[in-house]
């Protein structure tokens, strides 16, 4: 039988755990996806799904990705660079990835795509030309470090011939793909980015035009998917009632806890479409 | 679901309410349909009582809105729930549709709208493209010995230099001498050294949310000098010009106050210049939420639409931040333009002709000196597509 479900989770940082609450729910009811896509955070939690990890192992396994350590060097980095001490390339970052990757090292080892229990596919961005790039083969570890290079905060990564950047870029909730792939059903998790008021260095101000892009980017390409697919796509949208910064992952059990309250709201009627012939 | 259809006048009123999804939305559509074949083309949707929109049902919205346009008429909704609103906003439907708090608002807007007449109705867009917007003097200089005129303008950054002159009535002739005022090299000479210290020393020189690396005084200067204080109001074809919310980053069209303060806000390219303040909003580059705004004619119900747009050239090598800043800036420019195009092209129930001329040579921001070889290509990227625009005129 054709699985008809599945699951988008969109860039957005530590936002993105929402979808383990989606994945939660879903298999309370016994709900299974054939397929999951993820962008930038989102390529985190989509690729433990689609390992068949479960959801608390899943929780543990990247409560730790992101704690400040990761962001070391920043400030000094950035001084250096603005200053013009050090050349700054298409190559170069304002963090250094070692931290980072070792930690991504920790949780998907040496996987690839075709150790998952369903089809995973990841987005990025060409960094030369800005299109979309769908990473479906090879280690998923790669894939993830493509897909959440940040501009200018990680380096972009290689893959084959091919420099990549964060999939936000051109694609931050990639609705496309499961388009592509034929699924009627689609859950999708997706956040805009936060947008902070007070702009006090060139940094904020690079990042908020970035969020702004971002978002602007989201809003758009949400709006295509939603006029062009032939059936039902349902966001997930959880409700956060305090601010949750992108990278505070001490409230990943919160954001969990109110993705699985977002999830539920919808899913006696992803039922009914799964019951549905048509 | 549930629908119950009333008339006043000729208009008619379509309540719906509970659920509209994928399994409900067919009967919907039927419901619409059945109303424009009757002949009622222009409808009001009520979706106060509509507790769930899913995407099946929105486009089903979208669908019946093409149907009654593509008939004449024009469907508007009217909606009061929060949860229903939010659906909307971010499906881009409040972009394309007409949405009113009230029945009766929406009914009485039937009246004024300046599309009452059943002649057909071409709109040109100019979108974000700086020194290649001037093609779009070319695209006119076709239409013109066509005799082919526009009965709406829109414009964006750069583009919006060349909708206002030519909604201001001004000559091609005058257009050609206008640009080589409004963009040349002197509006970009004017270095803002305090923005370049705050970033360098930003314990010294504070960096606030006006940064720019160019000082707007020549700029605001050579706009003065073309369109002084004159308004929107001034304009002899009706003008909007597209710009974008700094905080929220929302699109922000504007069609009334000063021509000189709609522009300097559109052209706000980020780091370049500054937000302009205006109506007690920041604003800056229209090209940050809608490079290309087609979504304007397809509104107000326009049947063909010019659209000339252009992809934000990407910087050739990489050597410091800020270059990476603006790098990674006209990357998602351009997939945003794509983006909104795709959109608009689903959505729209008539003719977008693209008009996106090729230049071998490359164009960068600045370089005023190609002006004449661009206006060759846009007349010629007009030219290619003129046959058909006339054979939809037509029609």
């Amino acid at each position: 039988m054709k699985n008809r479900l599945s699951i988008v989770i969109g860039s957005g940082g530590v936002l993105c755990a929402a979808s383990l609450g989606l994945s939660k729910a879903l298999h309370r009811e016994g709900l299974t996806p054939g397929l999951a896509v993820g962008c930038s955070g989102g390529s985190i939690y989509a690729a433990t799904i689609a390992l068949g990890m479960d959801p608390d192992e899943a929780q543990r396994l990247t409560l730790n990705l992101f704690t400040s350590d990761v962001f070391e060097g920043y400030t000094s980095n950035l001084k250096s660079a603005l200053s013009g001490e050090t050349r700054f390339s298409e190559s170069s970052s304002l963090i250094d990835d070692n931290i980072m990757y070792e930690r991504l090292r920790s949780v998907f080892l040496a996987k690839t795509f075709e150790e998952t229990v369903f089809p995973l596919h990841i987005v990025a961005t060409d960094f030369y030309t800005g299109e979309r790039a769908v990473i479906s083969s090879g280690r998923i570890l790669d894939a993830i470090r493509a897909s959440i290079a940040i501009p200018m905060i990680f380096s972009p990564w290689k893959i084959g011939d091919q420099l990549l950047v964060d999939g936000a870029v051109c694609d931050p909730l990639p609705i496309d793909v499961a388009i592509q792939q034929g699924s009627d059903v689609i859950a999708a998790v997706g956040f805009e980015m936060p947008i902070r008021m007070r702009l006090n260095s060139y940094t904020a101000m690079t990042t908020h035009f970035n969020s702004l892009y971002m978002n602007n980017i989201l809003k758009s390409t949400f709006a295509f998917y939603n006029a062009v697919h032939h059936a039902e796509i349902i966001p997930i949208l959880p409700n956060f009632e305090k601010p949750v910064g992108t990278f505070d992952t001490q409230q990943i059990p919160y954001i969990i806890e109110q993705g699985e309250r977002a999830a539920e709201e919808h899913i006696p009627y992803i039922k009914k479409l799964l019951l549905n012939p048509e | 679901m549930k629908t119950e259809v009333k008339h006043v006048d000729n208009y008619a009123v379509v309540v719906v309410s509970e659920s509209v999804d994928a399994l409900t939305a067919p009967d919907l559509a039927k419901a619409i349909t059945e109303q424009i074949t009757r002949g009622h083309i222009n409808l009001v949707v009520d979706l106060a009582g509509v507790d769930f929109m899913s995407s099946a049902g929105l486009r089903t919205l979208l669908g019946a809105v093409k149907e009654s346009r593509s008939n004449g008429g024009d469907l508007r909704i009217t909606s009061s729930n929060p949860g229903v609103d939010k659906v909307l906003k971010m499906s881009g439907f409040n972009n394309i549709a007409k949405v009113f708090p009230s029945q009766a608002e929406a009914i009485a807007s039937f009246g004024s709208s300046f599309m009452s007449d059943t002649k057909k109705k071409i709109a040109l867009v100019i979108g974000a493209g700086s020194v290649k917007c001037a093609a779009a003097l070319g695209l006119w200089k076709a239409l013109e010995r066509e005799d082919i005129h526009f009965d709406m303008i829109v414009g964006c950054s750069g583009g919006s230099l060349y909708a206002a002159a030519m909604a201001m009535g001004f000559s091609l002739q005058e257009c050609i001498d206008n640009t080589k005022k409004l963009w040349n090299r002197s509006i970009t000479q004017k270095r803002n050294w305090r923005a370049l210290a705050s970033i360098l020393l930003p314990g010294v020189v504070k960096f606030n949310n006006q940064f720019s690396m160019i000082s707007d005084g020549p700029m605001l200067k050579s706009f003065t000098s073309v369109f002084g204080e004159k308004t929107f109001a001034d304009t002899k074809t009706p003008l909007y010009v597209m710009a974008t919310d700094f905080e929220t980053g929302e699109s922000i069209l504007q069609h009334e106050g000063r021509l000189v303060d709609a522009l300097r806000a559109s052209v706000a390219i980020p780091y370049i210049w500054s937000a302009w303040q205006h109506n007690g909003r920041l604003l800056i580059d229209g090209a940050a939420s809608n490079p290309l705004p087609v979504d304007v004619p397809i509104r107000e119900g326009v049947d063909i639409i010019l659209a000339m747009g252009f992809q934000s050239p990407l910087p050739s090598r990489i050597k410091s931040v800020s270059r990476y800043a603006f790098y990674i800036n006209s990357l998602m420019t351009n997939n945003l333009l794509n983006a909104n195009f795709a959109f608009h092209n689903a959505v729209h129930h008539a003719e977008i002709i693209s008009i996106f001329p090729e230049f071998e040579r490359s164009i960068r921001l600045f370089d005023t000196d190609q002006i004449p070889y661009v206006i060759e290509q846009g007349e010629k990227a007009m030219q290619e597509q003129l046959p058909y625009l006339k054979r939809l005129l037509e029609s």
